[in-house]
């Protein structure tokens, strides 16, 4: 286009752009309709800089904003609170750029806009949003530079910008360490439409469900060793109680209070957990854990399962240090376990396995030649692994067992527990994950699709085995993940798998993929995970020791630190300091610049004080002109007059401009 | 700005409208004592800015028609044999007048240019052996076309150093044209302004105005810069930073000034250096040195 964007539509056009670079990143809770509005919304203001379009009418407008209150209103219901708030926020804004016609306007949008950039951490928090919002910020804060600032050109005050923010950054970090963590005054809305992970039943074909899902679980990550793959098997959700049809969680084990003692002996591993919240009560964890630290707000407790719970369900990322010993049997608590529970069946169901079990003769032998002869059926079958199951509803071990024989990791885990408790050999089915992406050398990434059930059978000297047939029918998806073992129809089940395997043959994507995961979960431990402990132990680092007088000390000591900061940057030193020295035409150029003009390198200070002079007021302007007079006489001519008298001009330039600012600093001089 | 001098700017400015700031220049460079050069498309009002300067100062004028047959005898003179005393008398050319118009300068040969230029230099003829000299005030008004027109010999940088300034008139906005052909009719008669006397004493003054240190300082900065940097096809000599100071003198005089400020330099450096920068690069960029050499130097830092 080759027409001018005049200076005064600027603002606009910038406060237009970054409209649309802010709501970018919400577009998954915007509705339909308010993208509509958006579209239009956008595309008027942004014409508004290079033709006139005359602003709606106050009337129009208004009934129009009725009109789309009302249909959030109708529409809240479905999107729940936090969306409608994020909606409303971008439905005021757009009205607001309708209506754009006076300078006071634009300060409502930025305003607005700022509050759009917090909800968008909401929905993302990663380092890379940190980063695009910051460069919103930068822009939002170039508009309101510009509103303020008036007509100037915009690359010295995109400098001016730039400057000022660098300024910030040490106060921001500064008060971002100091400031008291406080609890949110009101509980953050949480997002109802959370893919959930595991729950807390399994219904043969659940899991194939998540393993279309790439979402991160969570992040495990080791100091010293890590387990092989093989081993890793991330114990979640223990379930004991089928009806025929779906296993839950029976009568749940006996509270945590008074625990026994366990001697944790044997090879270990230790690793911190960083996992995303769940919805549920249950978290992750390799056999048998040790909680050694938790980081996040909620206690974490070990059960007589070795599972690993909060209290509530985890709406918050949990943040928590583990020890794991692998080599240890699991047969604590014989005493109190109750084996019936693990023995139940639904009465009168699958009659084909019942029989085929009797048929077995297994009176005689004890529970691991059980569990061998019953496996075997998987082994010497033609049993096979898929994603799409067919459908079995009724007797679904005996259609799984005697008639398709294709199923998934929780098809082979439900039928032989069945075939275990038949065979009176107490069993229960554990649920979690298997297996995860090694990132870096010590970082391990689980996702949905790493969702996996397995089976535990009791041995009076054992204590509890596990059995993962899965991994008798399919033995790749245990060593080399779940891609590895399914055929080509079943792996474009899952979603973005193209770019997964692409990822991960490419090598220089997969190191940046691991750096960015790396980034992230650095930038979620050291930020977002910022509380009040991470402030006390800065103290005790500092200190030694985080009583209150230290806390107050610190506090103190940062605030006047901050504030000689702040100090550093708007003393005008030169002018205190070097008066006699520095020439008095580039003083009061410095003044202007402190205030936002920019002189242009080839201006003369005559030429550059009439372009700004429609900015100042008519004192300072008479002032001002009284200074130049008497600098080019000095300077200029022959006539002599005294430095001093130049200099007398000068000051009352100064601390005419400057009166607002610092009036301690007129009374000074 | 002096009164006379205004009077004098409005009267010229009946004859060619709209341009005062190429007349206010044209004054300045006359009271600096220097030659001008006008560059501009035919029919811009070149001749007709040179004869109203002339008029207005009251000055001996003659105008040479350049074309590429005119020889230096036709501008200078000749001595032709006078049979009644058996001996040659030298008959003066156009070139003996204190205002000479060269008219379409760049279509002269070039013995025919250099032959002017040595009179614009020295002030003076040989013929023969003879030196003659030149009237006193003597300027030369050169009027050039645009290089890139046919039939032009563009001026070498050596020739064209020896012009003090170089202006374009370019053409006239809307009100004034819509001026000059409702006012046709009307006479367009001058009276002398500036009589010869009244010139020679501003001339005076002009050399007596001062430029102090912080000035002379921004001023050498400039001409360093064309010299330093790479930017600049043709650095600008000591004659031009002696052009640039006399100017910048007269200009602060016609402001009724005896001291000279960054503004002054500023208003007349382009006029003063832009053919000097570019020397024959005409046209080839559309861009100003000298508005790009203003750019880089700071007046406040001297």
């Amino acid at each position: 286009m080759s027409q001018q964007i005049s200076p005064s539509k600027l603002p606009a056009l910038i406060a237009v752009a970054t409209f649309c670079y802010t709501v970018m990143p919400l577009a998954s809770p915007i509705m339909v309709w308010v993208w509509v509005l958006f579209i239009c919304a956008v595309g008027i203001a942004g014409a508004r800089a290079f033709y006139d379009i005359p602003p709606l009418k106050n009337m129009t407008l208004n009934l129009f904003a009725v009109f789309c209150l009302g249909l959030l209103v109708v529409f809240s219901d479905d999107y729940g609170l936090l969306s409608t708030m994020v909606n409303l926020l971008v439905v005021a804004c757009c009205l607001k750029f309708l209506m754009l016609h006076k300078k006071s306007d634009l300060h409502v949008i930025l305003v607005v806009q700022i509050f759009l950039i917090a909800c968008g951490f909401i929905y993302h928090q990663a380092v890379g949003f940190a980063i695009y919002y910051s460069i919103a910020i930068c822009s939002l804060l170039y508009v309101a530079f510009l509103l303020n600032a008036g007509n100037l050109r915009s690359k010295p005050s995109f400098r001016q910008t730039t400057k000022l923010l660098i300024q910030t950054v040490p106060i921001a970090v500064a008060l971002f360490l100091v400031v008291p963590r406080l609890p949110p005054f009101w509980q953050t809305p949480t997002e109802s439409n959370t893919k959930t992970g595991l729950s807390e039943s399994v219904t043969p074909g659940d899991i194939a469900n998540l393993a279309q899902s790439a979402d991160l679980v969570f992040r495990a990550e080791f100091n010293g060793e890590i387990p092989a793959p093989a081993e890793r098997y991330w114990r979640s959700i223990v379930l004991d109680y089928f009806d025929g049809a779906t296993w839950t969680i029976g009568s749940e084990a006996i509270a945590n209070d008074n625990q026994p003692y366990l001697r944790y002996e044997g090879n270990v591993f230790r690793y911190l957990i960083m996992a995303e919240p769940t919805q549920t009560k249950w978290l992750f964890s390799l056999d048998i854990p040790r909680v050694t630290d938790v980081m996040s707000s909620q206690n974490i407790y070990m059960n007589q399962n070795y599972q690993l719970h909060a209290n509530g369900a985890a709406t918050q990322p949990s943040l928590y240090v583990l020890e794991s010993y692998p080599g240890m049997k699991l047969d604590h608590y014989q005493d109190t376990l109750n084996f019936e529970k693990y023995l139940q069946v639904p009465n009168n169901t699958n009659p084909q396995t019942n029989a085929w079990i009797d048929s077995l003769n297994l009176a005689n032998k004890n529970t691991l030649e059980i569990i061998q002869l019953l496996t075997s059926k998987f082994t010497q079958e033609a049993f096979s692994y898929t994603l799409k199951p067919p459908l079995m509803q009724n007797e679904s071990v005996d259609q799984f067992l005697f008639d398709y024989q294709r199923g998934f990791c929780s098809h082979y885990a439900s039928a032989l527990t069945y075939m275990l408790r038949i065979a009176n050999v107490p069993a229960r089915i554990v649920t979690g994950y298997q297996g995860g992406q090694v990132q870096g050398d010590a970082i391990i990434t689980v996702r949905q699709y790493d969702a996996h059930a397995w089976v535990e059978a009791w041995d009076d000297t054992v204590g509890w085995i596990r059995i993962d047939p899965t991994s008798l029918v399919a033995p790749n998806r245990l060593l080399s993940g779940l891609f590895s073992s399914l055929d080509d129809e079943d792996s474009d089940l899952i979603e973005g798998n193209e770019l997964f395997r692409n990822m991960a043959s490419f090598w220089g994507l997969k190191q940046l993929n691991d750096l960015i995961t790396i980034a992230n979960h650095n930038w979620s431990q050291m930020v977002l995970d910022f509380d009040q402990d991470s402030q006390r132990s800065i103290l005790e680092s500092l200190f030694g020791d985080a009583n209150a007088k230290n806390l107050i000390t610190f506090l103190i000591a940062s605030f006047i630190a901050i504030g000689a900061f702040i100090t550093f940057l708007f003393v005008p030193w030169r002018r205190w300091f070097s008066a006699g020295e520095v020439s008095a035409d580039v003083l009061l150029v410095e003044a202007l610049e402190n205030k936002g003009y920019d002189k242009h390198v080839s201006e003369t200070l005559k030429q550059f004080c009439q372009r700004i002079s429609p900015e100042l007021n008519r004192e300072q302007n008479n002032l001002v002109n009284k200074f130049i007079d008497a600098f080019y006489t000095y300077q200029y001519s022959t006539e002599s007059i005294k430095y001093s008298q130049v200099e007398a001009c000068l000051m009352d330039s100064l601390n005419c401009l400057t009166k607002r600012k610092n009036k301690a600093s007129n009374a000074n001089s | 700005m002096r009164s006379d001098i205004r009077q004098c700017i409005d009267k010229i400015g009946n004859i060619v409208r709209g341009k005062q700031t190429q007349i206010e220049l044209s004054l300045v460079c006359i009271l600096a004592n220097g030659h001008l050069l006008l560059e501009d498309l035919p029919g811009m009002g070149k001749t007709t800015l040179s004869q109203a300067l002339a008029t207005t100062l009251g000055l001996d004028y003659a105008r040479i028609q350049f074309t590429s047959d005119l020889l230096p005898a036709d501008m200078l003179g000749v001595n032709i044999f006078n049979q009644s005393n058996n001996e040659f008398t030298f008959h003066g050319g156009p070139i003996f007048n204190q205002i000479v118009l060269a008219d379409e300068i760049n279509r002269a040969s070039p013995k025919t240019q250099s032959a002017l230029l040595e009179a614009m230099a020295e002030r003076q003829v040989t013929i023969d052996g003879e030196t003659y000299k030149l009237p006193d005030p003597f300027f030369v008004i050169a009027s050039q076309n645009p290089l890139h027109q046919s039939g032009t010999h563009p001026l070498p940088e050596s020739q064209l150093d020896r012009f003090q300034m170089q202006i374009s008139l370019g053409y006239p906005d809307f009100e004034s044209e819509k001026q000059m052909l409702l006012r046709q009719d009307s006479p367009l008669v001058l009276d002398t302004m500036l009589p010869i006397e009244t010139l020679t004493a501003m001339q005076q003054s002009v050399s007596k105005v001062i430029m102090s240190d912080s000035v002379i300082n921004y001023l050498l900065k400039l001409v360093r810069l064309t010299r330093e940097s790479s930017d600049f096809p043709n650095a600008l000599s000591p004659r031009a930073t002696k052009a640039i100071f006399r100017c910048a003198q007269a200009y602060a005089f016609i402001n009724r000034r005896d001291f000279v400020t960054p503004e002054d330099i500023q208003f007349i450096l382009p006029s003063v250096t832009e053919h000097r920068l570019r020397g024959q690069l005409y046209n080839q960029t559309g861009s100003s040195y000298s508005e790009h050499l203003l750019q880089q130097v700071d007046p406040l830092a001297a």
